[in-house]
């Protein structure tokens, strides 16, 4: 196990250092900063102190090189909110993670018992209706879903804040919004994976030797939890990476919401701070992920 | 930041996490003890400093914290004694300031001419660079001729010294000595109300000031009404709607017109925009020089439909700076919607050698430039088609193009198979058509399409009147562009804001918000 997960840890060392270099390339060809920082009318004197100001006017190569400096030394302050870009990036992944492990509480166990019931009944009316809800989950958006439950859960019946960050009660809300489609993506997979998992040989050995239901049903449900854990890992990384349209229709401080206004602001300080944030979050969730395959399937260990 | 699980306890097992989640949930809007007041903002300020909250989006909430020298009288929109009570000027390149007396910051620091011209430095200081140096002008510099004497010298004649003055905000120079390394994040100013917490990405709530010069005071620009004042901030207009209509906030900012009036009813109020629509024609291009068909693309613009339908109210321009800047020209007619009129004008430039069907058009707008616009470049798009420039195409293009090929970066000279009608806005924040004409009108203006001599000698002598003699030297000059047609003025924007039934809000004329202009029903 030590040498896998050495070698996945050295993997992850070059996958940073590559999406690095990218956000740096990208954030200059996303366009010049100081159009962002000054009103059209500004004067191009006043526009060329600040790009010498900020080093925007140096080679690409010069710029480059104080990249690196500035990333070795924690990203600088943001040139558009004038604080330590890193500070500003922890502090709002705080209420992304806060969102993204109530989705998962919430989602992860209803969509594996949606899953294996629909599996469990392949076929029946309880199949066909996981798959409507699960389906509707997967085409609902859910900006649409969002603004639904704050009129009826928020204006309608005033039982919940319409928005804003701060207490459980802000959290419900984004959460919903958010759980469907995890939870139909998730239970269509769970569904898929266990109906697989009863069609194997070794399901009908063992229902053959007279081995209770329930333990056929543990066999089956730990051998279909690789694509589980999969999906659920995508999900979290997605939500990690910052559920935009949602953070933004409730005020949700999280880290999506600051990676949009810092690119619309140009901040290249920022954007490179909050994607090593998001990047370093993601390969850790993979790495875990990793993990959890090579702990279910002693085998990966060793390929 | 506030930390979610602080509601309810640290960790797994422990005893008060689920009584005190429970009443989080039950309880998340409890109330406070005086009068208080919430409301959905539209923009976060990104940092609290005084040189970062001269623009709209700022003043919302800064406007309270800070104060300027000068301020605007909500009724006509001229200027008003704020933190100095009298200004005179000197010569051509000085003025001088008497400050109000017994002025003190919320850090308990005296306001007196030493710490303002200390703090004024600070803020338009070339090293520092701060966003406040956009606004351009001369350089200043500023001395203490007394204690509560400050004079200010610029390195030329600068007309709109007053304006800049009502733009900039002064800060407390005790702490910017004592702490610089708060900029940005602490603000200390002579308001009304002082910041008493900032939830980044969240709100921002304001305590009243109980010092405050104004409370009590005869020539203060309206009393403090609240004990607190919260900003909730909420991008999407739907939540700041909803948020009114739970009740949560008393006043929802900035919301689509049609939203608001089919949300609120009569809760839904207006207020001046400084704002205006245009389209900009490009001069070297062979059919868009020539007058008539610039007139036939003006008179091809239904305004009022378009401003009612798809800008919820946007009132028809005649210029592309609204009737609270000085220099706008109410005698100017309205610019009609005649399509008859257009075809016929199309049609005598063909039959003139204009090649009105072999060069190729093109409207554009920027993405997200303003609420409509890609709706508003559809129907021009149609109504140019139809008076017979049919060899037209449309085009959204992205923000990053359309500012550095379009608005900012165009290349001079402007290549004349370009044939670009550009559908932006423009926000004059200086209230002086003066600015407006510089940017957009001038040979070599930054925006600038076309060279009218005549324009560049006015406006060179108009920058250095001031009163009665520059409104007129500008409206002048409003009049010439108005016959050029270079530029297409479309609407005025007009802003629309919920109100809860609790206060009620008489906008002023500059399109700010203030605390103090936000009453209480009793």
């Amino acid at each position: 196990m030590g040498p896998y997960v050495l070698r996945r840890l050295v993997q992850s060392v070059f996958v940073a250092a590559a999406v690095l270099i990218l956000v740096f390339l990208v954030g200059h060809v996303i366009g010049d900063p100081v159009d962002m920082m000054l009103p059209a009318e500004a004067s191009e004197e006043l526009r060329a102190d600040l790009r010498a100001k900020y080093g925007f006017d140096r080679p690409l190569a010069a710029q480059f090189t104080a990249f690196v400096q500035r990333v070795l030394s924690g990203f600088g302050n943001s040139l558009w909110q004038k604080a330590p870009a890193l500070e500003i990036a922890l502090t709002m992944i705080v209420p992304t993670f806060y969102l993204t492990i109530s989705v998962l509480i919430l989602s992860v166990p209803l969509a594996i018992a949606l899953g294996t019931w629909a599996a469990l009944r392949a076929g029946s009316w309880v199949d066909r209706s996981v798959t409507v809800i699960t389906l509707g989950g997967i085409s609902t958006v859910d900006f649409w879903l969002a603004l639904l439950l704050i009129i009826v859960f928020a204006v309608q019946l005033g039982w919940l804040p319409t928005s804003g960050y701060g207490s459980l009660a802000h959290l419900v809300l984004p959460t919903l919004a958010l759980s469907y489609r995890s939870v139909g993506r998730m239970a269509q997979i769970t569904r898929s994976a266990m109906l697989d998992e009863y069609s194997m040989p070794y399901i009908h050995v063992a229902r053959a030797n007279g081995i209770p239901e329930y333990r056929v049903f543990l066999h089956a449900l730990k051998n279909a939890a690789i694509p589980i854990l999969t999906i659920a890992g995508d999900e979290m990384a997605m939500l990690m990476g910052g559920a935009i349209a949602i953070e933004t229709v409730f005020a949700w401080p999280g880290i999506g919401r600051l990676l949009v206004q810092a690119i619309y602001h140009r901040d290249l300080f920022l954007i490179e701070a909050v994607v090593c944030v998001i990047v370093v979050i993601i390969i850790l969730i993979n790495l875990i992920i990793d993990l959890a395959y090579a702990w279910l399937d002693p085998k990966l260990r060793y390929e | 930041m506030i930390d979610i699980w602080e509601t309810v306890g640290r960790g797994p097992g422990n005893s008060g996490m689920i009584v005190a989640g429970l009443a989080a949930f039950l309880a998340p809007l409890a109330g406070q003890a005086g009068e208080t007041i919430s409301i959905a903002a539209l923009v976060e300020p990104p940092s609290l400093d005084s040189a970062n909250a001269y623009n709209a989006n700022s003043r919302t909430v800064m406007g309270n914290v800070y104060e300027g020298l000068v301020g605007r009288d909500g009724v006509d929109n001229g200027f008003v004694p704020e933190l100095a009570t009298s200004w005179q000027q000197i010569d051509d390149r000085t003025w001088q300031f008497t400050l109000r007396k017994g002025v003190r910051f919320h850090d308990g620091s005296p306001f007196d001419a030493p710490a303002a011209a200390a703090a004024l430095a600070w803020v338009w200081s070339k090293d520092n660079g701060f966003q406040i140096r956009a606004l351009g002008g001369p350089e200043m510099t500023f001395e203490a001729k007394a204690d509560h004497l400050l004079e200010i010298r610029t390195d030329a004649a600068d007309p709109l010294l007053l304006t800049r003055m009502w733009q900039t905000y002064v800060p407390s120079a005790e702490h910017i000595r004592n702490h610089p390394e708060q900029w940005g994040q602490v603000a200390v100013g002579t308001g009304p109300y002082k910041v008493e917490t900032w939830i980044r990405g969240t709100s921002i709530t304001l305590a009243a000031n109980p010092d405050w010069w104004g409370d009590g005071s005869a020539d203060a620009y309206g009393r403090m009404q609240y004990d607190t004042a919260t900003f909730l901030f909420r991008p999407e207009a739907s939540a700041r709607i909803a948020a009114l209509r739970a009740g949560e906030v008393d006043f929802a900012e900035r919301l689509p017109g049609e939203l608001c009036k089919a949300s609120l009813g009569g809760n839904c109020i207006e207020s001046p925009d400084n704002t205006s629509t245009y389209l900009r024609l490009d001069s070297t291009n062979p059919v868009l020089a020539d007058r008539r068909i610039r007139e036939a693309i003006s008179l091809a613009a239904d305004r009022e439909t378009m401003g009612e339908v798809l800008l919820g109210g946007a009132a028809p321009a005649r210029m592309i700076v609204g009737p609270s800047a000085t220099g706008y020209n109410p005698d100017l007619p309205p610019l009609l919607y005649d399509m008859e009129r257009a075809k016929a004008l199309v049609a005598e430039a063909r039959t003139s050698g204009v090649p009105v069907d072999t060069t190729p058009l093109r409207i554009a707008t920027m993405s997200g430039g303003f609420v409509g616009n890609s709706d508003i470049m559809e129907v021009m798009l149609e109504s140019l088609k139809q008076i017979g420039l049919t060899n037209i195409g449309a085009e959204v293009l992205e923000r990053g193009p359309a500012w550095q090929d379009v608005f900012i970066h165009a290349p001079r000279p402007i290549d004349p198979a370009r044939g670009l009608i550009a559908l932006h806005k423009h926000t004059n924040d200086p209230y002086d058509f003066a600015s407006t004409v510089s940017a957009f009108y001038t040979c070599n203006g930054r925006l600038s399409v076309a060279c009218n001599p005549e324009i560049d000698a006015r406006i060179a002598e108009a920058v250095g009147l001031v009163g009665a003699a520059r409104q007129e030297a500008l409206a002048a000059i409003a009049k010439l562009a108005y016959d050029d047609l270079w530029y297409v003025p479309l609407h005025l924007e007009v802003r629309f804001h919920g109100v809860s039934d609790r206060i009620r809000f008489e906008p002023p004329k500059h399109a700010g918000i203030r605390l103090t202009d936000i009453r209480l029903n009793r």
